[in-house]
């Protein structure tokens, strides 16, 4: 598939996509930013990874980060960018809690969504993978990922 | 009309959602302050231990079952021994729904609270988390360390049957969640909320001005 012969269709579907993977990345922001953030630091000190005073500065800014990544996906408003942001948060991820699978870390349940649901670490980390796929997909293809954006609506501006 | 560019958007975006959330977030802990003060007066069986008038005093959610609650207790009975003046705890249930005998046991601990056998029930559910944590059946062991820890096991199946029991369990679980409860062991120090016994640990080291971890979580 190359970007000059896309189809409607194709376009609805990464609009779908980019609609879809931006709400729910402002509802899991969302609620991570309304609860108090030492339920979140909390699960971010399961993992073992940073120490103390990092973990305290990501469990303030990381559901802000969240939040305004989804919010700027699904409006479509600096794209390229946003989208490199979301591939390295997911990367980020994705590396959190594979160490934490390697090291058998008692973890129970990620909380990687706050209060929206729970997950083992095994689910969130496949869920982790096809996210991060689907965000690679957009990247790629960033012409129908840019229909109905405000990216497009700037550059009609401009010109 | 005017036009606006790009990035004067994404600052009146950024500033907006900033300002509405934390407004939000301001209201919200006001009605949860409004709502604990009335909830206060309705909280069932206090399982309470230390001196009321002590200048660290800790409330604790916990769910019997939760394996991190395990470490916060031995942490908090390590302050009580060391500083019985200092510290004060007050304990409430919080069973969650992952742990398959965590309502179970709070019944229990809620049945040995009422014969004021409730430290001893506890440090023992504590001793043998993992053993009965694992059984499909759990009562086996809950009515042995019921009888280690004095209590009358006669009187426990009554007090199993009473539904007043369920009431002070969920009073507790409400007022948990009224405090943005959402997982085990959750202190209140001091009315300050801490996650996990790192947290209440640093929290209390600081109060107690300790500087070098005497007690390990």
């Amino acid at each position: 598939m190359s970007e000059g012969k896309i189809s409607k269709f194709t376009t609805y579907k990464f609009l779908v996509l980019r609609l879809i993977i931006g709400g729910f990345f402002i509802a899991v922001g969302l609620d991570k930013v309304l609860e108090p953030h030492q339920n979140f630091l909390y699960v971010i000190q399961g993992y073992q990874i940073f120490p103390e005073l990092l973990e305290n500065i990501a469990a303030y800014v990381f559901p802000w980060i969240e939040l305004f990544l989804g919010l700027f996906l699904f409006l479509g408003l600096w794209l390229k960018w946003i989208l490199r942001g979301f591939l390295l948060m997911i990367s980020a991820f994705i590396l959190i809690i594979s160490q934490a699978l390697v090291r058998k870390l008692p973890i129970e349940f990620c909380g990687c969504f706050g209060g929206l649901f729970s997950s083992d670490i095994h689910q969130t980390l496949i869920l982790d993978v096809f996210l991060w796929l689907f965000v690679f997909l957009m990247m790629r293809f960033i012409a129908p990922t840019s229909f109905l954006s405000l990216d497009k609506y700037f550059s009609r501006q401009e010109k | 009309m005017a036009k606006i560019s790009k990035p004067i958007l994404t600052i009146v975006l950024i500033v907006c959602c900033v300002a509405l959330l934390a407004g939000f977030k301001y209201f919200q802990s006001q009605r949860a302050a409004a709502n604990l003060q009335a909830a206060a007066k309705t909280v069932l069986s206090p399982r309470a231990k230390g001196n009321p008038k002590a200048e660290i005093k800790i409330l604790e959610f916990i769910d019997f079952q939760c394996p991190a609650c395990a470490s916060g207790v031995k942490v908090i009975a390590e302050y009580l021994e060391k500083y019985p003046e200092k510290v004060y705890v007050e304990v409430r249930h919080f069973p969650l729904a992952m742990h398959k005998h965590g309502i179970t046991s709070a019944r229990w601990g809620e049945c040995a609270a009422r014969q004021d056998k409730f430290w001893p029930f506890l440090d023992g559910l504590i001793e043998r988390q993992r053993e009965w944590s694992a059984l499909n059946d759990p009562l086996p062991p809950f009515r042995d360390i019921a009888t280690k820890a004095g209590l009358n096991v006669e009187q426990i199946k009554e007090c199993l049957n009473d539904t007043t029991i369920d009431d002070a369990i969920q009073a507790d679980v409400e007022e948990g969640k009224m405090r943005k409860v959402v997982s085990t062991p959750s202190y209140f120090v001091n009315h300050e909320m801490c996650v996990g016994a790192k947290s209440l640990k640093t929290k209390v080291d600081n109060l107690l001005g300790i500087k070098e971890a005497e007690v390990k979580p």
